[in-house]
């Protein structure tokens, strides 16, 4: 039998289970977060059903087709130039109303269209029931129930997707009432005399894009002779078109589920019982910033008797390497080099990982969505659009991911000021830079230091923002719509998968770009020949004593200044190039004394190295994508050269404030 | 006064006064209660029992104009307050592996803090109200 192909592509809101079902589809594993705007741009994947092959586009969650964002224009370019065969409608049960207005303009678009009705098991929970024969046949669309947590009715949806793939032809559109109706008809017999524009687009959809003045269909039309007429026409009839075709839709919806939808007795669900204490008002904040602080301590306590064992791991490494290996300089590449600077990087492992895990189960169970809440009234006072503090939380995982967020932001104003901040997020990278010198210099308290410069990373964002904001993008802030996913009991599976994504990304780097950074570091230090490793006459040292003047006002030697500059290829190099530099090989501990013993590096150096760190560029992966995401070459560099200064002037104030304290 | 305002009131009265006390004795004001009752020498740990402890106090004055609302506080004091209790009887596993690792002996007694032991008691209510938390009627007013 001859192979088929199908192409289909996952359309629905933010955060209604389109990534977590394209998993279930595709066997992928792509991140699934329990908040709206995980997915920034389309992900295509495979699978096979009988003799199907079947082509599965995840698209960016979407309120409406109209277009005001970069993940909604991406979502509904898709459909309508990449003419999938079939669209999956994924609507999240637990919430018709919303979901059902992005059903009622898909309707309009010509496709076949299926719909899976997903989270089908909260509205049983809630005892409410929902008519789906009565639903399919207003609605002219086959629907069906899945649960993609877990896979329910995956098999049922395939099968009812490639039925419609066959199927001629097509949905019911929604009358809009008779006023619009007419104008929609009208419309039509303007476009209808257009052969550039009007021919690639369904002939209803794209009348009802005209009264809504849908700019970027009012701008292709710009290119046609109909341009004047339309103009004339809707001079004299366009006026509240948008907001009549918006209340109609709604009517529609409400029509639809007063027919369709049965509740229960009104009841107050758990999910509505946290709310009442997690969002509220005073309760809200304080009780998040114990959570987090709870989260860094756990990171630290909980990793320990790993780390030990990683310790033992690496110390027994390296006694091997110094029994067995004769060569003097091969010993001391492996031994210096590769396994103290690789090492030093890898004892660090447990506590991103555990970190990582936290973070996971908290996005998971809708939490970080409350806490986006919550936060929205401080972050619109100090400059940040609500919907930045998204990307600010992705940033604490890593901040590739957190700038590619930033596209959920309508306004570009809005926009360059979170891609701007974002970076001043702690990522996972700069870690084992706290870790290890809040371990060797504050001693007990290390879960508070490191507390503590997660709280400086969200002022410095927050006060970046504000500084933004008030110099250079000045303007009232676009408006904050959320919606509050229910909470959910969080999967052991997706946490682990989440943690591993997270995670493996750090045990990579610490294979390539880390290896490669210690081996040049051990190079640098053990060249010209002769010379002691790592000293001053060293290579390393001839290029860290002409850096050190930079740094030196910050209370940095030249062994920080060289930690540092590698440090802009990827965060973890700073505790890799400490390693190898005090030529501590793989002894944690002795690196610890090293330190400790080092008269260059005082608790307030040590305080004023790890601000440093926070602050400037984070790497030069979020240089890449900085440059990507603004297109443009003036403010990447702004913002290297924006989080350098910062850096160094918040440092030295630092610094210089504590030597005035006697520190 | 129901069975779970009374409830929220005594725990609520409870983790404030241990928060209270644990945040005077993390400040530096030693007495041989505190160490009597295992307070832990960190000023966060007490405020997060104070936060635990206004919840339920919440619940319970909630409960005289809004059952409803109340029940909501008493409920999610008492997830919070067991969340807290899982989260550090993890720390006192975690260095109880440490301690057999290293050889240096096990000093459960060191990580038994008011936030693991208090916990017993809110996770008592959940085993005995469990069921009727899982949903609240409300009258159509109401909701």
């Amino acid at each position: 039998m001859e192979d088929k192909n199908i192409t289909i592509a996952l359309a629905g809101n933010p955060n209604v289970g389109k990534t977590t079902l394209f998993n279930a589809l595709t066997g992928a594993r792509q991140h699934v977060g329990n908040w709206p705007g995980v997915t920034v741009e389309k992900k295509t994947g495979n699978a096979r059903c009988k003799e199907w092959d079947l082509t599965i586009v995840d698209l960016p969650g979407t309120y409406s087709l109209s277009a005001y964002s970069m993940d909604e224009v991406v979502s509904r370019d898709f459909i309508l130039k990449g003419r999938p065969d079939v669209v999956v409608h994924i609507i999240d049960a637990s919430n018709l109303v919303r979901n059902l207005y992005l059903t009622m303009q898909l309707l309009e678009l010509d496709v076949n269209l299926v719909i899976a009705l997903n989270m089908y098991d909260i509205v049983k929970s809630r005892g409410d029931r929902i008519d789906i024969v009565a639903l399919e046949k207003i609605l002219g669309v086959p629907i069906v129930e899945t649960i993609a947590s877990n896979g329910d009715g995956i098999d049922n949806l395939l099968e009812k997707v490639i039925l419609a793939s066959q199927r001629e032809n097509r949905n019911i559109p929604i009358k809009y009432g008779n006023e619009i109706e007419e104008k929609i008809s009208n419309i039509i017999g303007i476009l209808s005399k257009d052969d550039k524009v009007a021919p690639r687009f369904p002939d209803r959809w794209l009348a009802v894009k005209v009264l809504e003045e849908d700019e970027e269909i009012m701008k292709l039309l710009e290119e046609t002779d109909i341009l004047e007429d339309l103009n004339e026409y809707m001079d004299v009839e366009g006026e509240n078109s948008e907001l009549l075709l918006v209340q109609s839709r709604y009517n529609n919806v409400r029509d639809t589920l007063s027919e369709t939808y049965h509740f229960s007795e009104e009841e107050l669900d758990p999910s509505d019982m946290l709310d009442k204490v997690l969002t509220n008002k005073y309760l809200g904040i304080p009780i998040f910033l114990t959570m987090m602080w709870a989260a860094f301590e756990l990171t630290f306590k909980v990793a320990a008797p790993f780390t030990y064992i990683i310790d033992v791991f690496f110390n027994s490494l390296a006694e091997f390497v110094s029994q067995n290996v004769p060569n003097e300089h091969l010993a001391s590449l492996l031994g210096d080099g590769i396994i103290g600077g690789v090492g030093s990087v890898l004892i660090f492992v447990p506590n991103i990982f555990i970190l990582f895990l936290i973070i996971s189960l908290l996005e998971d169970s809708g939490y970080l969505a409350r806490a986006a809440f919550v936060m929205d009234k401080v972050m619109t006072r100090l400059g940040l659009h609500g919907k930045s503090f998204i990307p600010l939380l992705i940033g604490f995982g890593c901040s590739v991911p957190a700038i590619m967020a930033c596209r959920s932001i309508e306004d570009r104003k809005d926009r360059l000021i979170t891609i701007l901040s974002t970076p001043f997020i702690t990522c996972g990278a700069r870690l084992p830079v706290y870790i290890l010198l809040a371990g060797v210099f504050f001693a007990g308290r290390e879960g508070t230091i490191v507390f503590t410069m997660y709280l400086l990373s969200i002022l410095m964002a927050v006060f970046s923002a504000l500084l933004l904001r008030n110099v250079l993008f000045r303007g009232e802030k676009s408006p904050f719509i959320m919606e509050l996913p229910a909470y959910r009991r969080p999967t052991l599976r997706s946490a682990v998968i989440h943690t591993w994504d997270r995670g493996s990304m750090y045990l990579r780097k610490a294979g390539t770009v880390i290896l490669a950074g210690v081996i040049i570091i051990w190079a640098l230090a053990s060249f010209p020949p002769g010379v002691e490793y790592g000293a001053e006459d060293s290579v390393v040292g001839m290029i860290g004593k002409v850096l050190e003047p930079v740094v030196r006002p910050l209370g940095f030697d030249w062994k920080v200044a060289v930690a540092l500059t590698l440090g802009f290829v990827a965060k973890e190099i700073v505790v890799g190039s400490l390693g190898t530099l005090y030529g501590t090989g793989e002894d944690d501990e002795l690196l610890t004394e090293q330190l400790r013993a080092d008269p260059n590096i005082t608790p307030l150096t040590s305080l004023g190295l790890m601000i440093f760190t926070l602050i400037y560029v984070p790497c030069i992966a979020t240089v890449a994508i900085i440059r990507k995401e603004t297109n443009s070459t003036k403010w990447t560099l702004f913002s290297v050269a924006y989080s350098l200064t910062l850096a160094w002037v918040i440092t030295f104030a630092v610094y210089r404030v504590g030597l005035l304290m006697g520190y | 006064m129901n069975g779970k305002s009374c409830f929220a009131l005594a725990v609520g009265l409870t983790y404030g006064v241990f928060g209270t006390m644990q945040t005077i004795y993390s400040i530096g004001v030693d007495s041989p209660l505190f160490e009597a009752l295992l307070l832990e020498n960190s000023i966060i740990g007490g405020i997060i029992l104070v936060i635990i402890g206004i919840v339920f106090l919440s619940g319970y004055f909630k409960t005289i104009k809004d059952p409803v609302e109340g029940i909501a506080f008493i409920f999610t004091g008492i997830l919070v307050s067991v969340l807290y209790m899982a989260l550090y009887i993890m720390v006192l596993l975690a260095n109880a592996m440490l301690g057999l690792m290293e050889s240096s002996g096990l000093n459960v007694q060191a990580d038994l803090i008011p936030l693991v032991y208090l916990g017993v008691i809110p996770l008592l209510g959940y085993i005995v109200w469990r069921h009727s938390f899982s949903f609240i009627k409300l009258s159509k007013a109401g909701a």
